[in-house]
């Protein structure tokens, strides 16, 4: 057994100079790793993500010709023709931002800040040579890898199948964009809901309570927007005021899918619905600097 | 060139409308300093400024001669702080919060851990170091905080009444810990506290705070030894009169001592040997009852620097204190 003195030492390593920020994103990480449901929720995501990449290859290696056999029978049973391109893309982002993403940021965030509050962790990270932006910069980079790992993760698996059994250049060159445009779209929605969840558990030392007033918010954005969309006699950017259809145009303009050519027209302008987005990312971090400046200075 | 640890310049420290500081300026050249002060003196506010945890209204804080305000979060990789109220990180081991405190300052992550096991061993909790600090008794905590001022290995240390909560025995180990820590490694501490033996045990510097102002800056030295060569003697009431007037004939000078039948024998010029306040006793025909050297405790300096102040809640406070 090694034995150690009870003696104080001087320490006379070399430190190093990495900015204070990079601890704080793997301790944030390893703290969310160490919730049972962020675990659950995380790995089902990529295991959706590997199933259907199976799935995608299994079939493709019993029948070649799934593309065209799917399409033909579409054709006869008079729907419209099952194709993969950005619209099934965008359908796909969705099974993942809705049940996945949005629950996911509830359960890794609920506690983030206020955790630290409660247990005045911030005045031991502020005596030391951390700022209130370096410690928000490693919260949120902790927290927006862990939502794009188990949004975006899944979604490339799938891609990646998706390319590996394409049956010619034309299709590669017409989903090959799709990694990069969702790559920046899940960046922007994760980093507005981390800054989101962040805010409000900023606001209040309760964890309860913090989870609550999100669920509300949550609600609040999901109801607001048809309901100003009716109040305002069908405006459409009022759509920008739920949550949920903002990541959606979100995706689609990255995606470029065009709303008009799918039918699709109870939706916000881009324009307004990337202008929510920063607004609410805006409004979060003012809300976080505040309440962390309270409690720091520099 | 000598760097100062510390240099206030006018520093304010306003909380709203309250101000907590009014315009303090002090040096501290090194070793170890104690802030007094009553409760609400503005000791906290002090250290906290000094941190960056709280913003000055006017004035400036340097440290090692840098401005806080340029060069805070740099400094701040020098400064141990163990802040009076718990502070801790949740929902992991008491190990693992002081590792991760310890790479927020630079250390590599393996060093890191085994600085956090150490200083952990060093204050007597290294059966303990998996546990969370939520589940720590007071004592415990108070010497988990001093391992987290520590683990990054400061040069300075502020400590907020390091010794709160703890029964005599944990107090008198607590205190054995700062000490070492202090005396042995050439950490300079600055110590807030309004427990005045534990300030005269570890300190060689005070600063004497009420009501957010700077009352006195002296070493300890100077604050205990000014009255040295004087005696304090016990006497009955009867016999203080006739004591006084023969005192007063050899040209001594007699002080009211702070107890009751106590006066303080003091010559201007010459040492007051017991011989001489013995002769003096047996020409005024009066026994007395105790002699010893009037020599002051630091309670008495502090009484003294609060003089003027003594109608206040506070002073009234620290009496009973003490």
């Amino acid at each position: 057994m090694a034995f150690r003195a009870a003696e104080y030492e001087r320490y006379s390593g070399k430190r190093t100079s990495r900015p204070s920020w990079l601890p704080i994103a793997f301790g944030t990480i390893q703290r969310g790793w160490q919730s049972k449901w962020v675990r659950r929720v995380s790995v089902l995501s990529l295991i959706l993500g590997f199933g259907m990449m199976a799935m995608m290859y299994m079939v493709n290696q019993v029948v070649p010709e799934w593309r065209s056999v799917t399409e033909q029978a579409a054709k006869h049973a008079g729907q419209p023709a099952f194709k993969i391109d950005t619209s099934y893309y965008l359908m796909l982002i969705h099974f993942f931002v809705r049940p996945i993403l949005l629950p996911l940021a509830l359960l890794f965030g609920y506690d983030l800040i206020a955790s630290d509050m409660r247990t005045n962790a911030l005045e031991a990270y502020f005596s030391r040579p951390v700022t209130p932006l370096g410690y928000l910069t490693g919260r949120t980079l902790a927290f927006v890898s862990f939502l794009m790992l188990a949004t975006f993760g899944p979604f490339f698996l799938v891609w990646l199948a998706d390319i590996a059994t394409a049956p010619n250049d034309e299709h590669f060159s017409a989903i090959a964009h799709v990694p990069v445009a969702m790559f920046f779209a899940l960046l922007i929605i994760s980093l507005m809901i981390a800054l989101m969840v962040q805010a409000v558990t900023s606001l209040t030392k309760s964890a309860t309570w913090s989870n609550l007033v999100f669920v509300v918010i949550f609600l609040f954005f999901g109801i607001m927007g048809p309901v100003l969309y009716d109040l305002t006699d069908h405006q459409q950017d009022m759509m920008a005021f739920s949550i949920l259809n903002v990541t959606k145009v979100i995706c689609a303009t990255f995606l470029g899918v065009d709303f008009e050519a799918s039918g699709e027209h109870i939706n916000a302008s881009p324009g307004a619905a990337f202008g929510v987005a920063i607004g609410v990312s805006v409004v979060s971090f003012l809300i976080i600097m505040r309440g962390l400046r309270k409690r720091s200075l520099v | 060139m000598n760097t100062k640890v510390l240099e206030l310049e006018g520093l304010v420290v306003k909380y709203g409308s309250f101000t907590a500081l009014h315009g303090v300026d002090a040096s501290f050249s090194g070793g170890a300093l104690g802030l007094l002060g009553p409760n609400g003196a503005g000791k906290s506010s002090m250290l906290r400024s000094i941190l960056g945890l709280v913003a000055p209204a006017a004035g400036s804080v340097r440290v090692f001669g840098e401005d806080t305000k340029a060069a805070g979060a740099r400094l701040r990789r020098k400064i141990g702080y163990m802040p009076e109220r718990d502070c801790f990180l949740g929902g992991v081991s008491c190990v693992s919060g002081l590792s991760h405190f310890a790479q927020t300052c630079g250390f590599p992550k393996d060093d890191a851990m085994l600085r956090a096991h150490d200083v952990l061993h060093f204050v007597g909790l290294g059966e303990e170091r998996y546990r969370e600090v939520s589940t720590f008794s007071v004592g415990m905590r108070q010497r988990y905080k001093l391992a987290a001022a520590l683990v990054h290995d400061p040069d300075v240390m502020f400590l907020d009444e390091p010794t709160n909560g703890l029964d005599p025995q944990s107090r008198m180990r607590m205190l054995g810990l700062v000490e070492r820590v202090s005396g042995e490694h050439g950490i300079h501490l600055i110590l807030a506290s309004h427990l005045l033996p534990d300030v005269e045990r570890l300190c060689n510097e005070v600063w004497v705070l009420d009501q957010g102002k700077m009352k006195r800056t002296a070493s300890m030295e100077e604050l205990t030894t000014a009255a040295r060569g004087a005696k304090r003697i016990r006497i009955d009431r009867e016999g203080a009169a006739a004591f006084t007037r023969c005192a007063q004939e050899e040209g001594l000078t007699i002080d009211l001592g702070r107890n009751e039948g106590e006066l303080v024998v003091t010559h201007p010029e010459v040492i007051v040997e017991p011989e001489n306040v013995f002769a003096l006793a047996r020409k005024a025909g009066v026994p007395l009852l105790g002699v010893k050297d009037a020599a002051r405790s630091l309670e008495d300096a502090f009484l003294e620097a609060l003089e003027g102040e003594t109608e206040t809640d506070g002073e009234t406070e620290m009496q009973e204190t003490f």
